[in-house]
């Protein structure tokens, strides 16, 4: 193994442990808010390129499979994130929904149309909600996700009781929705647990 | 919103599966049994495979997060499907009269980093048979759980995924509702039977078909 894929390994390893998932998603209707600042193409280095659409603008377009017949349309982005692996590009959609806590913008993201290339692996994962910080300019938007380093030292140390599991690539929270804010409110702020945010700028 | 039932097919000799994924194992240690003839070959399709074999810490060094099944009690399970492998820690124990596997992903590859981020692993399990040429797969019916839950027949911890339900139950639990079904003909779905292969009769080098170990 040269170096090149060790250091390209570990940089997907680090992107893939870099957040929360959450059986549960971090808002309920009443939270829901809409910025469609938003909307349009981001570049991020590392994690490719985001389109975010706004879901409710073009209910009758293409654009939107019939995958998303479910999803909740009114104050719903769909994002679409698109990534190189070897050549190759890949594609996934998520149902993104902001929302206000305490003050805070958050996004919660959750898959919606995805294909893995192994079956037999795909009947073992299970889709899992993620959120971050976010704060939006015109040409920008930061991502702030919480550092799951932070959360499983507080769960080893008794400082939390937070519901969650832990399995091999780290923890997951089976907390509902409302013990999942309490949490979030109360070390959204904390400087330590929140990760280096992450800058997509509009392309 | 009902549930869709989803049927998956494996390979192309038709291995349909509509399993029931869970947080927790099926099995505790003193469950664990060791049963040599799950060891082996199975064709499951076209330039598909199961490699099943024992991993044994006494004469072997576990690698990366194999590390934690140490205990002589679990196989490993690599699954070849074209040209993409995937390993999965395979435990086999006993409740009341039955055999049943218990599946889980180790060192899995899903290539979008984003995606990866939003998927955790699951285990999913089966009641099994072993003959002495096969092994014969009862996957559970997820269609059944649904109509047990619409009926509210069965008091088991879930959550409603967007497609699938998700069993939330500890082990105990779980192996409690496990075995007062494990005899309702309505509970599986068609058993899948992997016919375990000859590897005296012409199949293709084992490394290069799996490239491992």
């Amino acid at each position: 193994m040269n170096t090149r894929t060790i250091i390209l390994i570990g940089m997907l390893a680090l992107l893939a442990s870099s957040c929360i998932p959450s059986l549960f998603p971090l808002y309920t209707e009443e939270d829901l808010v809409t910025d469609d600042r938003i909307v349009g193409t981001w570049a991020s280095g590392e994690m490719g390129t985001w389109v975010i659409e706004r879901l409710d603008y073009r209910p009758t377009s293409d654009f939107f499979s019939s995958d998303w017949s479910d999803a909740e349309k009114k104050n719903t982005y769909k994002l679409i994130v698109i990534e190189t692996d070897g050549g190759d590009t890949l594609e996934t959609e998520f149902v993104v929904h902001m929302l206000v806590l305490d003050g805070q913008h958050y996004l919660n993201y959750y898959p919606v149309d995805y294909e893995l290339d192994h079956d037999f692996l795909s009947w073992h994962m299970v889709e899992a909600n993620n959120f971050s910080k976010v704060k939006i300019t015109e040409d920008s938007i930061s991502l702030g996700f919480f550092d799951p380093s932070y959360l499983e030292d507080l769960i080893d140390e008794n400082r939390i009781k937070i519901s969650h599991i832990r399995h091999d690539n780290g923890i997951l929270i089976t907390a509902r929705t409302k013990e999942l804010q309490k949490f979030v409110i109360k070390y959204g702020d904390e400087e330590d647990a929140i990760l280096e945010p992450d800058v997509l700028k509009r392309i | 919103m009902k549930i869709r039932t989803i049927l998956f097919i494996l390979g192309l000799t038709g291995i349909v599966v509509s399993c029931i994924p869970s947080l927790y194992p099926l099995y505790r240690a003193k469950d664990l049994l060791i049963d040599n003839k799950l060891e082996g070959l199975y064709e499951t399709g076209e330039n598909e495979y199961w490699k099943i074999r024992r991993l044994d810490p006494d004469f072997e060094k576990l690698s990366g997060d194999w590390n934690q099944y140490n205990s002589g009690y679990t196989y490993k399970l690599s699954v070849r499907e074209d040209d993409k492998l995937e390993e999965f820690a395979l435990h086999l124990l006993e409740l009341g009269d039955d055999l049943y596997l218990d599946f889980f992903p180790v060192n899995y590859d899903i290539r979008h980093g984003f995606l990866d981020m939003h998927l955790v692993p699951a285990h999913i399990f089966a009641k099994a048979e072993l003959t002495e040429q096969a092994l014969i797969l009862h996957f559970f019916d997820m269609e059944w759980l649904e109509e047990l839950i619409e009926a509210n027949r069965i008091k088991i911890s879930y959550v409603e995924l967007k497609e699938r339900y998700l069993l939330t139950a500890k082990t105990e639990e779980l192996q409690k509702f496990i075995t007062k079904f494990a005899n309702d003909s309505t509970t599986f779905i068609e058993a899948d039977t992997l016919m375990r292969q000859d590897l005296s009769a012409g199949i293709k080098d084992l490394s290069l078909m799996f490239n491992i170990n």
